[in-house]
């Protein structure tokens, strides 16, 4: 499935739901949020979210900043 | 007695908040945040870097105790980006207190505030806490109040220009009309500005340029503690009026006869 992550294009290679992508981006020791299509998926939401080609998925987190 | 800075459902001890950004390395800005004494340090909301895992600065702030965590919305160019940073913010912190900024001009960085105002009443409606850095107007502070944010973050001079309390008389009048904590965010140089910002009467303040651009960052966070204590202290405490005439201190009557 293409994706585009964190603006790149990105072939996903695993099943359709999102904890599979965070398994394949290793980020699963990382406390992350997570924004598809410009709507933020709730932690709860996670599991069950389902991908669909084309989407536009943001990883973010907390950097420095005033 | 305890004196709290109360910030919606949360209270703080310490009335300096620091900022995390510009320290040459992670140890010397957890350093810093440690000897601030600060229970509230604000921190971006990035892309996650893959290539550069040691980036994320989730992990070292969030293993320190009693530390909160406070997001801000910089880098949104208009209220709808800085509605989606803050509930961005929300999801990673587990709480709604956001430091909602929009300054789209990198030269200046003034904050806008009209898209500040649109988007603080969207996520005020929405339950959060929301603590606007804006610009040291008396007129703005108070319409921002009426729509239930949680404090003011007027600002003393630009952010990052180390030109201090250059609004002085205009957070003067911030305060005295002001129902909510004002809070002056951005432009501190110096601990004596932190200090008088408090004797003015301000709730709290925010520096993160000063420290982390000091030669001893460490020893400049512990500098603004204790500035912004006394300053608090000098607050309670009243300040002596002025006059423009020597008042004696000593008794004026002849101690030796004539």
């Amino acid at each position: 499935m293409n994706l585009k992550v964190n603006g790149e294009e990105y072939l996903h290679t695993g099943d359709d739901r999102l904890p599979s992508l965070l398994r394949e981006l290793d980020m699963r020791d990382h406390k992350v949020a997570l924004v598809i299509n410009e709507q933020v998926v709730p932690m709860t939401d996670i599991a069950r979210h389902r991908l669909r080609e084309g989407d536009r998925v943001d990883i973010l987190t907390l950097a420095g900043g005033g | 007695m305890s004196d709290l800075l109360i910030l919606g459902e949360h209270s703080f001890a310490s009335r300096l908040l620091l900022g995390t950004g510009k320290f040459s390395d992670v140890a010397t800005m957890v350093d810093a945040v440690q000897r601030s004494g600060s229970g509230l340090v604000t921190a971006s909301i990035r892309r996650f870097n893959r290539e550069n895992r040691d980036d994320d600065l989730f992990g070292p702030l969030s293993r320190l105790p009693d530390l909160f965590l406070l997001p801000n919305t910089s880098g949104a160019m208009n209220a709808r980006e800085a509605v989606l940073a803050a509930r961005i913010g929300r999801e990673l912190t587990g709480h709604g207190l956001v430091k909602l900024e929009i300054h789209p001009n990198p030269h200046h960085l003034m904050p806008d505030p009209i898209e500040t105002f649109t988007a603080a009443r969207e996520l005020a409606a929405d339950g959060f806490s929301v603590l606007p850095y804006m610009p040291a107007d008396p007129v703005l502070a108070k319409r921002l109040e009426e729509i239930g944010c949680a404090a003011v973050m007027p600002l003393g001079s630009a952010i990052g220009s180390g030109q201090g309390l250059a609004t002085a008389h205009l957070l003067r009048l911030i305060i005295e009309n002001s129902n909510i904590p004002v809070i002056v965010d951005a432009g501190l140089r110096a601990p004596s500005e932190a200090a008088a910002a408090m004797e003015m009467g301000c709730d709290a303040v925010l520096v993160n340029s000063a420290v982390a651009a000091a030669a001893n960052p460490g020893a400049m966070a512990e500098a603004f503690a204790q500035a912004v204590r006394a300053g608090r202290r000098a607050f309670q405490a009243g300040l002596m009026g002025r006059s423009d005439t020597a008042q004696a201190t000593s008794p004026l009557t002849a101690f030796l006869a004539r």
